[in-house]
C-alpha cells in the first residue's frame, strides 16, 4: 500500500484513493497505456487539494476514475469510507450524486440549444428531485448563487452568455444536487484573466458559504496556490509530491515541482534543456518516470522507481534525491 | 521597397517605414448587424518596429483580435474597415485581395491559439512546412523539404529530419505551435501576428514558447505582435504595450515605461487580476466586476467607467488617449499616480 496523507483527528476522509491505476487499451499499441499509475491520496471536508501537472500527467483521467466513468483498472476509490466499487443501482446513483465536476470548457459542456434554466434543472429532472415548482425555485436560488440574475439570464441559451457567465451555467449545475465534493477539472483554465479572478473568488465564497470541498485540477501552479491546502504534483500518471500547499510552494522537494515553480516565476534554470518534452506514456522511463528530464538524475533513478515518503511532516515526494534533507 | 505609385505621400511613408515595419493610423472596424451597427474597433493607432514585441493586452472582446484580423485582410465582407493600416510603406486598407493574399505569409504572418486546428492531420509536418515554402518560392520538392528541416530546426524541434515525419497527433501542443511557427516563418514575414500563441499550453511549455519568439524576433530582425489576456506574460515578452479596452486603446507605451508606472485604472485592474504564487492560500484576488460593454450599443464618456473604482464627474465625456508623459499615452481624466 502507498502512502496516504494521514489525519489521525479525521476518522473517514471525504474521498480517498488507495493505489488507483487506469490503463486504456488503444488500437495500434501492445503495450497499454498507463494513465493513471498507483495514486493514493486523500481529500478531506473542508479542504482543497490541488492536482497539477502537465497535459497526459493523468490528472484529468484521475478525475474520471473518481465518478467511475471510466472505473479504475486497479486500486479503491473510497467515498467517506465506503468503497465505489462495491456499490450497485440506487446506492451508487447516490454516492454519485455526492461528487460533482465542473469542466474547463463551458460551451461544449452546455448543450447549445437548451436555455439557461433548463441547463441547470436537468440534474434535478434526472434524480427526480422536488416537483416541477420546487425545481424552478431551486434553479432560481442557483443562479443568484453563482452572480446571474435568473430574469435577466434564465432564458438564455449559452451562445448569448459570455465565458465566464458560461461557466458559472457550469457551476450550478455542479450544485444543482449539493454534492460534498466538487471537482473543478482546468475550470478556469480556458478563462480570460479578469473573469478567471471572478469565477476563482465566486468558487471561494461557495466553499465557505455551502461548506465544500474541492478537488482542483489545474496546470498553472499561481492559479492552485490560490485555492489549495493540499497539493499533489503528477508526472507521467504517478504522483510525484504531495503536501501543506505552503510547505510544497516554499521548499519543492521533487526536482519537477521545483521546474514547475521556476516556469511560473520564469526564473533562469541550471543544467536544463531548453525545448523538453514529456516521454511516451506507452513507453514511460524505467524507475522514476521523470529521471529523463531531470538534471539530478544518477544510475539509481533509472533502475529503481521510487516510492512516495515522508520528508517532512505532512510533506511527501517520490524521488531518490530530493531537493531537502530529511 | 515601395509597389505602390498612386498619392504623392510615396517618399515620407517610406522615410517613416525604416523606422517601423507597421504603422496602423485611426483604425476602425465595425460589423453589420440586425441590431444595428457593431463597433469592434475604434481609431486604434499602433507601431511596430522591426526586432521588437508589441503587445496587445485586453480581455476577450477588447477588439485586439479584430484589429490584427483587420490589418492581414481577414475579415470579409461584412466588415467596414476605415483608417490606414500601412505595412512597409504599402497601405493594406482597401487593398484588392488577390494582392492582399500576396502580402499574407510573404510579408505578414499569424499564429493561433489551437495549432491543432490550423494544420492538417493527415499530411506529415514536414510536408505542410514544405508546402508553405513552396508557396513563397519556386522550389523543387527535395529543396523544399531541406527548407522545412531547417525552419524546424531553427523553432528548435529537436531531432528535425526525423520530426518531419510525423504527423500532427504525434506531437505535443508545444511542438504544434512551433511548427506553425516555422510555417509562419517560412517567407521570412515583416511582421508576425502571434494571437493568444501560448494560450492552450502547459506553463512550462508557454514559457518556452515565448522564448523562442524573443529570440527568433532579434535574429530576423522581425516585428512581433503578440495579442493576449495576460498583462504578466505582455510585462515579461513584449518592448511595448498597448492596452485595449472596448474597441479602443486606452494606455500605450514602451513596456517598462509603462509597467513601471501604470496610469490607466483598467490596466491596474488587469494587473491585480493575476494571481500571485506569493500570496496566501484562499487570499481573494482582486477582480473586476461586471463585463465590458455590448459593443452593438454606443457607448457614452469612458467605457470603462461603470467598472472603475476611480469614476468621477469628467467620466461622462469620452477621454482622448494623450500623451501625458513623454512616450506614455493614457485616455483615462483620473490617471493613477498622477495629480490632477
Amino acid at each position: 500500500m502507498s502512502a496516504v496523507a494521514q489525519r489521525p483527528e479525521v476518522a473517514a476522509p471525504l474521498l480517498e484513493l488507495r493505489g488507483v491505476s487506469k490503463e486504456f487499451h488503444v488500437p495500434g499499441h501492445r503495450t497499454p497505456l498507463s494513465a493513471v499509475s498507483d495514486v493514493s491520496f486523500s481529500v478531506h471536508d473542508g479542504e482543497t487539494l490541488g492536482l497539477v501537472g502537465e497535459s497526459g500527467c493523468g490528472k484529468s483521467t484521475t478525475a474520471r476514475v473518481i465518478i467511475q466513468a471510466p472505473k479504475p483498472t486497479r486500486g479503491q476509490i473510497l467515498l467517506r469510507g465506503v468503497d465505489l466499487a462495491s456499490l450497485r443501482g440506487s446506492a451508487l446513483r447516490r454516492a454519485r450524486r455526492q461528487v460533482q465536476m465542473v469542466f474547463q470548457d463551458p460551451y461544449s459542456s452546455l448543450d447549445p440549444r437548451w436555455k439557461v434554466r433548463d441547463l441547470v434543472a436537468e440534474p434535478l429532472r434526472v434524480n427526480r428531485i422536488g416537483t416541477r415548482a420546487e425545481q424552478v425555485k431551486r434553479v432560481d436560488e442557483l443562479l443568484h448563487l453563482v452572480g446571474l440574475n435568473p430574469k435577466q439570464y434564465g432564458d438564455r441559451r449559452p451562445r448569448n452568455l459570455s465565458g465566464g457567465q458560461a461557466q458559472r451555467v457550469g457551476i450550478a449545475r455542479a450544485l444543482a444536487l449539493s454534492p460534498s465534493l466538487v471537482i473543478c477539472d482546468e475550470a478556469v483554465s480556458s478563462l480570460d484573466v479578469s473573469i478567471r479572478a471572478q469565477i476563482l473568488n465566486l468558487l471561494e465564497d461557495l466553499r465557505t458559504e455551502l461548506g465544500l470541498t474541492y478537488l482542483f485540477i489545474a496546470h498553472d501552479l499561481t492559479v492552485v496556490k490560490h485555492v489549495s491546502d493540499w497539493v499533489g504534483v503528477m508526472y507521467l500518471g504517478r504522483l510525484s509530491e504531495y503536501g501543506r500547499s505552503e510547505a510544497i510552494y516554499r521548499s519543492p522537494a521533487h526536482p519537477y515541482t521545483a521546474s514547475l515553480l521556476a516556469a511560473v516565476s520564469e526564473m533562469p534554470e541550471a543544467d536544463r534543456p531548453e525545448v523538453d518534452e514529456i516521454p511516451s506514456p506507452f513507453n514511460p522511463p524505467s524507475g522514476c518516470r521523470y529521471r529523463t528530464r531531470c538534471p539530478y538524475a544518477q544510475a539509481k533513478c533509472a533502475e529503481e522507481v521510487p516510492e512516495l515518503r515522508e520528508v517532512a511532516e505532512n510533506h511527501r515526494v517520490a524521488c531518490h534525491f530530493p531537493l531537502i534533507a530529511h | 521597397m515601395v509597389t505602390s505609385t498612386e498619392g504623392g505621400i510615396v517618399s515620407t511613408i517610406n522615410s517613416v517605414a525604416m523606422e517601423h515595419s507597421l504603422i496602423v493610423e485611426r483604425l476602425s472596424v465595425s460589423f453589420k448587424s440586425g441590431a444595428g451597427d457593431v463597433h469592434a474597433v475604434n481609431d486604434v493607432s499602433l507601431r511596430v518596429t522591426p526586432g521588437k514585441t508589441l503587445g496587445i493586452v485586453g480581455e476577450s472582446g477588447s477588439g485586439k483580435s479584430v484589429t490584427v484580423r483587420a490589418v492581414m485582410g481577414l475579415l470579409g465582407h461584412s466588415a467596414t474597415v476605415t483608417g490606414s493600416a500601412c505595412l512597409d510603406g504599402e497601405e493594406l486598407v482597401g487593398m484588392p485581395e488577390d494582392q492582399l493574399r500576396r502580402r499574407r505569409g510573404i510579408k505578414m504572418a499569424m499564429v493561433f491559439q489551437d495549432p491543432m486546428s490550423s494544420l492538417n492531420p493527415t499530411m506529415r509536418i514536414g510536408s505542410q512546412v514544405a508546402e508553405a515554402v513552396r508557396q513563397h518560392r519556386k522550389v523543387g520538392r527535395r529543396e523544399a523539404w531541406s527548407e522545412a528541416v531547417a525552419l524546424l530546426r531553427s523553432v528548435r524541434v529537436p531531432d528535425p529530419e526525423r520530426r518531419a515525419r510525423d504527423y500532427p497527433h504525434q506531437l505535443s501542443g508545444g511542438m504544434r505551435q512551433r511548427v506553425m511557427i516555422a510555417m509562419a516563418l517560412s517567407a521570412r514575414p515583416s511582421v508576425l501576428f502571434a494571437d493568444e500563441p501560448t494560450t492552450a499550453l502547459d506553463v512550462t511549455t508557454q514559457a518556452q514558447i515565448l522564448t523562442l519568439l524573443d529570440d527568433l524576433k532579434q535574429r530576423y530582425g522581425m516585428g512581433v505582435v503578440l495579442i493576449t489576456h495576460d498583462l504578466g506574460i505582455a510585462a515579461r515578452h513584449t518592448d511595448d504595450l498597448a492596452v485595449m479596452y472596448a474597441g479602443r486603446v486606452v494606455e500605450s507605451a514602451p513596456t517598462k515605461t509603462l509597467i513601471g508606472a501604470i496610469r490607466m485604472p483598467y490596466t491596474q485592474a488587469l494587473m491585480d487580476a493575476i494571481p500571485r504564487i506569493d500570496a496566501p492560500s484562499h487570499s481573494p484576488l482582486a477582480s473586476i466586476e461586471g463585463s465590458p460593454p455590448d459593443p452593438s450599443k454606443p457607448i457614452l464618456g469612458c467605457a470603462f467607467a461603470p467598472r472603475c473604482p476611480r469614476v468621477g464627474d469628467r467620466c461622462t465625456t469620452t477621454p482622448l488617449l494623450a500623451e501625458g508623459e513623454p512616450g506614455h499615452r493614457w485616455a483615462c481624466w483620473y490617471p493613477l499616480g498622477v495629480d490632477a
